[in-house]
């Protein structure tokens, strides 16, 4: 049981998940909103399209 | 694979049996503490697996645009972190992570249900957007979803998901600090593939048929009621069940303890 061990770990590991969640949400709205080009650019590319077509399996 | 889920859409309650399947292999998992506990390769194996499966879950749910499949390759994703909060020994977390996910996944599957149908059954996000003025109902109760989801702070997803992340990195160990590390990235990409699902369905100009856009309206009474119903969960249950199933002293927690090796 070390619940009580993860009471005591440092406060940054504590809210690193929910930063990062945060920024997750934010960088996502923002990509989309103002940088969509940049996305589109991003799956045009060689490497963009090989990680596209292995997580659609195409 | 989980993905079948992408058939014809018919009706509103998208129920996938391969994400209950593993569900149920969550609950499994958590009822047989003692096998689990006296094998602790196993459970290490048990993490790392939880662990690659919550990150590449999540990685793979970034690039879909069939709507349901996000939201299916992000229960895979949160089942992920179920199945390594058992192998870290916390089982009693993973089982409040589950009851957690249940309300706003069925709350997030009934929503896309209520879009598909309110879109002629398009499943593509990219031939949605703008059914934030069309659908304001449907939008608020997915966007309340969604927040749950990703882990907002004090929405139900925070409590489980938070100190599923904490026991991990509590554990001092290197499966420990890997599930920790793994499940923190998850995280940054299940609100990434939230707010994307969000944004591409409600919020950007429309990119549908004109017609279908303009033809779009929230769901019945009843299919509203339902999502009303589940929001209410969504929202609270996290933290009102959390000093039921994880706190220190309680019968769940006693009946682990008493499951557990003596050392």
């Amino acid at each position: 049981m070390n619940r009580i061990d993860s009471e005591f770990i440092i406060h940054i590991y504590k809210i690193l998940p929910v930063i990062l969640s945060l920024l997750g949400a934010t960088l996502s709205f923002l990509l989309y909103s103002f940088g969509s080009k940049l996305l589109v650019q991003l799956k045009l590319s060689v490497v963009g399209k090989k990680i596209y077509n292995f997580f659609n399996k195409k | 694979m989980i993905t079948g889920c992408n058939g014809r859409p018919h009706a509103c309650f998208c129920t996938d049996s391969r994400s209950n399947n593993g569900n149920c292999w969550s609950v499994f998992n958590s009822t047989d503490i003692p096998l689990f506990e006296y094998t602790s390769s196993v459970l290490s194996l048990v993490t790392v697996v939880g662990a690659c499966t919550a990150f590449f879950a999540a990685t793979v749910g970034l690039l879909q645009n069939d709507l349901k499949r996000v939201i299916a390759y992000s229960t895979c994703s949160q089942l992920g972190y179920m199945v390594f909060a058992c192998g870290l020994s916390n089982y009693s977390v993973g089982v409040f992570h589950l009851v957690n996910h249940a309300f706003f996944k069925a709350l997030l599957f009934l929503g896309a249900g209520s879009i598909i149908h309110a879109v002629a059954d398009e499943q593509d996000m990219r031939k949605m957007g703008g059914l934030k003025k069309l659908v304001p109902f449907t939008y608020s109760m997915m966007v309340i979803g969604s927040l749950a989801l990703i882990g907002f702070p004090f929405l139900t997803g925070f409590y489980s998901k938070d100190v599923i992340l904490e026991v991990a990195y509590g554990k001092y160990t290197l499966e420990g600090h890997f599930s920790y590390i793994l499940g923190t990235i998850g995280a940054f990409l299940t609100a990434f593939y939230s707010t994307r699902l969000v944004y591409l369905t409600f919020l950007c100009r429309p990119n549908g048929y004109k017609p279908v856009i303009c033809g779009a309206y929230d769901s019945s009474y009843q299919i509203c009621a339902s999502l009303f119903l589940l929001v209410v969960p969504s929202v609270l249950i996290g933290f009102y069940a959390k000093d039921m199933i994880i706190a220190l002293g309680v019968i769940f927690e006693e009946i682990q303890c008493s499951l557990l090796p003596k050392i």
